[in-house]
């Protein structure tokens, strides 16, 4: 019974979201059209206003001449007729006042352009060629409208004034009909039209609702492949961290390190993935921080210097002292572009330099626009090959994967990133002569902070933490890795193989802080948090536990919904020893200072 | 507030269609009664008159029309005689007498619905200095036709056109195709639409005389 709800709740969404898919369409089809009938309404008047210079300028009474009622009329009445659609176009475009009234107005001026012209047949076309337009809204009460219009004239003209529509004294009901029944003709096929229209706008809305649920499966496949890697690559990692640690032979030092490289590659391989998906399903997010681009610079070079080293390269940084700013920008994604831009110099120059370089090219009291150059004296790339840089899997050469290896998703990730920061990203190459990929970026500058951070990427020591943490990991592997992290950073520690015993875990003893893996059987890390958090409310004097989620998934949402489910912090899986420590001192030092506060209170 | 100020502008939204529509009809009421409102009859004569140099065909009936050269609401008379022409042809001999002010050149009639006029086979045009000959035949409004029979008696006065520059079928029209077929008609009148022949001095001037 379970997969059949679940087909019948997907269809039935798929369903919403067909019908508001189609709704949209035609929403736009109805906006688009009133502003083209706008358009056409002040070109029709002022057609109508030649038209009538052309043939009617003067009435003559024998050698005298004045203006002709007829240039007024085109002119006055003309402007009354479209004064009223075209504001409401402006105005109101999409609703269907506004095209009703278009609709009334395009009738109304078919009926002046006709007399104007002397009632000339040819002018008559007018009134199709306005339903055939009007048939754009995909919406048949607009021709009745406008059917209406013409039958209602026709009948009013036909009865009052039969001579200015028929030439005949005599009232003729037939005629008038007759007329009228021309208009509904095309009318009825017009409304046919429409209806197939219609129907074919609904398929593709389908289609593309289709394609949505499609790529959000694919999201999900990837987020889950994501988890489902990460978390026995952390194990991988981590007891390869763990095994350098111990005493080893050369050979097998040469061996695990190659183990950890390897492991290494494909996190970062699986990270590429990921990166991309999650741009190109829009959902990466600037988090924009304080940051010193001249630092961030340094920094960057000193992380790759080593592979820099290992080829014989030089390499080389030079920033404009225009860039040494501080800017409110996303220094993660910036910094995952430069390594991007300079391993890939690295891995493709044989002999030479590497230099990056920085400079100011726009400057003002808030803003600045900072260019980013990475020049190498590579292999170069041809001029025809420029453009396909960018795109996913694509290298200059088919056989580039083979020889240096990579995804060919560094460059595609890093213009996603350049233009997601409404910057734009280049290459100035040529065969031969090296090449320079550069990236510019507009930036917020913040004169008050400059030098807050001039230390980014220093390297501190690590105080011991000397504190009793609940490790709720279900992964035995993961469990012995943050086990011997926690040992090594002078933590004590418990495990827990699930998020019920977790909490039972934290009912009956104190720990200092709980580490909780957010994907476990019996009792997720989510309700686990939950529950802590709601056992916290219900015993008085109870103190708040840091709770920090470890998780596989890296997708947007995860840390919102951590947070939700009561978690303080977050960390993502393979677990940074470093930024392990620096979290758990953070929220430690956080907690004894509010315990202090509350003893001091209590003492008050 | 926001309510208020969503309902006012539906007001007056509102207001400004109704105003809108009521401007556009009474524009429209205007343009018709422009258009439906005939010159003047000009004077009844009963006998192709004897003080005009334009010959009588005695072997078919004669259709004389006064125009103004530069009256816009003529090209519909043109274009209903080119229709009588059409439907009837070689039984009728027609001749167009086109106004001219005495003090302006020859080519002060030379306009288009002139050369348009020419163009037509079994059309005569002639240029019709001050207007004399009209003034013979009765017209005082462009687009005035006068039809006689072979032997001058007048049996059709009016105009061709069903309003002023309105092209298509009419009542005038359709009784001279009808005389010329050969079918007894029975006298009606034909407002002529079209722009008065001569200044208001030279009318005034005409009847002094």
């Amino acid at each position: 019974m379970k997969p059949s709800n679940e087909n019948h709740s997907q269809s039935r969404t798929l369903a919403t979201r067909t019908t508001e898919l189609a709704r949209h369409y035609e929403a736009e089809a109805c906006i688009r059209t009133d502003r083209q009938f706008a358009a056409l309404m002040l070109l029709q008047w002022l057609a109508s206003i030649g038209v009538t210079l052309m043939i009617s300028p003067q009435t003559w009474q024998g050698p005298e001449n004045q203006i002709h009622p007829h240039l007024i009329a085109s002119i006055l009445l003309g402007a009354i007729i479209n004064v009223a659609p075209i504001t409401l176009a402006v105005l109101y475009p999409g609703i269907p006042l506004t095209r009703h009234v278009i609709a009334v107005a395009q009738a109304l001026m078919s009926a002046l352009l006709i007399h104007l012209t002397g009632g000339r047949i040819e002018t008559h076309f007018h009134v199709f060629g306005s339903l055939a337009f009007l048939s754009f809204y995909r919406d048949w009460r607009v021709l009745a409208t406008t059917a209406a219009v013409v039958t209602v004239d026709h009948l009013l003209r036909g009865w009052y004034l039969p001579m200015s529509v028929y030439g005949s004294g005599v009232p003729t009901l037939w005629r008038s009909l007759e007329h009228a029944g021309w208009v509904v003709f095309e009318v009825v096929f017009l409304i046919l039209s429409i209806h197939h229209i219609r129907e074919a706008t609904l398929q593709a809305a389908s289609h593309q609702a289709e394609a949505e649920f499609a790529n959000q499966a694919k999201s999900l496949f990837l987020t889950t492949m994501s988890h489902k890697l990460r978390t026995p690559l952390n194990g991988i990692l981590g007891m390869n961290e763990l095994f350098l640690q111990t005493k080893l032979s050369e050979q097998q030092a040469r061996y695990v390190d190659a183990a950890r490289t390897s492991g290494r590659l494909l996190l970062q391989q699986i990270n590429n993935v990921l990166d991309l998906s999650k741009i190109e399903a829009g959902k990466v997010e600037l988090d924009l921080r304080e940051c010193q681009i001249e630092a961030l610079i340094f920094d960057v070079t000193d992380a790759m210097s080593f592979g820099a080293m290992q080829k014989g390269l030089l390499l080389r940084t030079h920033v404009n002292p225009s860039a040494c700013v501080t800017a409110m920008c996303d220094s993660h994604r910036l910094r995952q572009i430069l390594v991007n831009l300079i391993g890939n110099a690295i891995k493709f120059t044989a002999t030479g330099s590497v230099t990056i370089s920085a400079e100011c090219l726009h400057r003002d009291q808030f803003n600045a626009r900072i260019r980013f150059c990475v020049t190498d004296t590579g292999i170069g790339i041809p001029a025809e090959k420029h453009d396909c840089m960018f795109r996913p899997f694509t290298q200059a050469e088919s056989s580039t994967t083979q020889k240096f290896g990579g995804t060919g998703l560094g460059l595609s990730i890093s213009k996603e990133l350049v233009e997601l920061m409404r910057g734009r990203i280049g290459i100035d190459s040529e065969i031969g002569d090296g090449s320079t990929f550069w990236f510019e970026v507009p930036v917020q500058v913040n004169e008050s902070t400059a030098g807050n951070a001039a230390n980014v990427g220093q390297a501190e020591a690590q105080p011991q933490l000397n504190a009793h943490v609940l490790v709720a990991e279900d992964n035995r592997i993961n469990q012995m890795f943050v086990q011997e992290l926690l040992n090594h950073f002078g933590c004590t520690c418990d495990l827990a193989e699930n998020g019920d015993v977790a909490v039972k875990a934290v009912q009956s003893q104190r720990y200092d802080l709980v580490l909780m893996d957010c994907q476990m059987p019996v009792l997720d890390g989510f309700n686990a948090a939950r529950e802590i958090r709601r056992c916290e409310v219900s015993v008085a004097d109870s103190r708040r536990i840091p709770i920090i989620a470890l998780t596989a998934n890296a997708v947007k949402g995860d840390r919102e919904r951590c947070i939700e489910a009561g978690m303080d912090d977050y960390l993502t899986k393979p677990l940074n020893a470093d930024l392990l420590h620096k979290t758990l001192l953070q929220h430690l030092t956080l907690q004894e200072a509010g315990c202090l506060e509350k003893i001091a209170g209590t003492l008050s | 507030m926001p309510k208020t100020t969503i309902l006012t502008a539906r007001a007056w939204t509102g207001l400004g269609l109704v105003l809108w529509a009521i401007l556009s009809g009474v524009g429209f009421i205007g343009l018709l009664m422009y258009s439906s409102t005939p010159g003047e009859d000009g004077v009844r004569q009963r006998s192709w008159p004897v003080d005009t140099h334009i010959a009588l065909d005695h072997t078919r009936p004669n259709l004389v029309v006064a125009m103004h050269p530069r009256c816009p609401c003529s090209r519909a008379s043109l274009a209903a005689l080119e229709e009588i022409v059409a439907r009837c042809p070689d039984a009728v001999s027609v001749t167009i007498l086109f106004y001219k002010p005495h003090a302006e050149s020859a080519d002060w009639t030379r306009t288009d619905l002139w050369k348009s006029a020419a163009a037509v086979p079994g059309i005569h045009v002639q240029v019709d200095e001050d207007g004399v000959e009209a003034r013979h035949f009765g017209a005082t409004t462009s687009g005035h036709a006068a039809l006689y029979d072979h032997s001058g008696k007048k049996i059709f006065s009016g105009g061709i056109t069903a309003a002023r520059g309105h092209q298509g079928d009419s009542v005038g029209r359709s009784a001279i195709i009808a005389l010329l077929s050969g079918k007894r008609q029975k006298s009606i009148k034909c407002d002529v639409f079209g722009c008065p022949l001569f200044a208001a001095h030279e009318t005034a001037g005409e009847s002094m005389r």
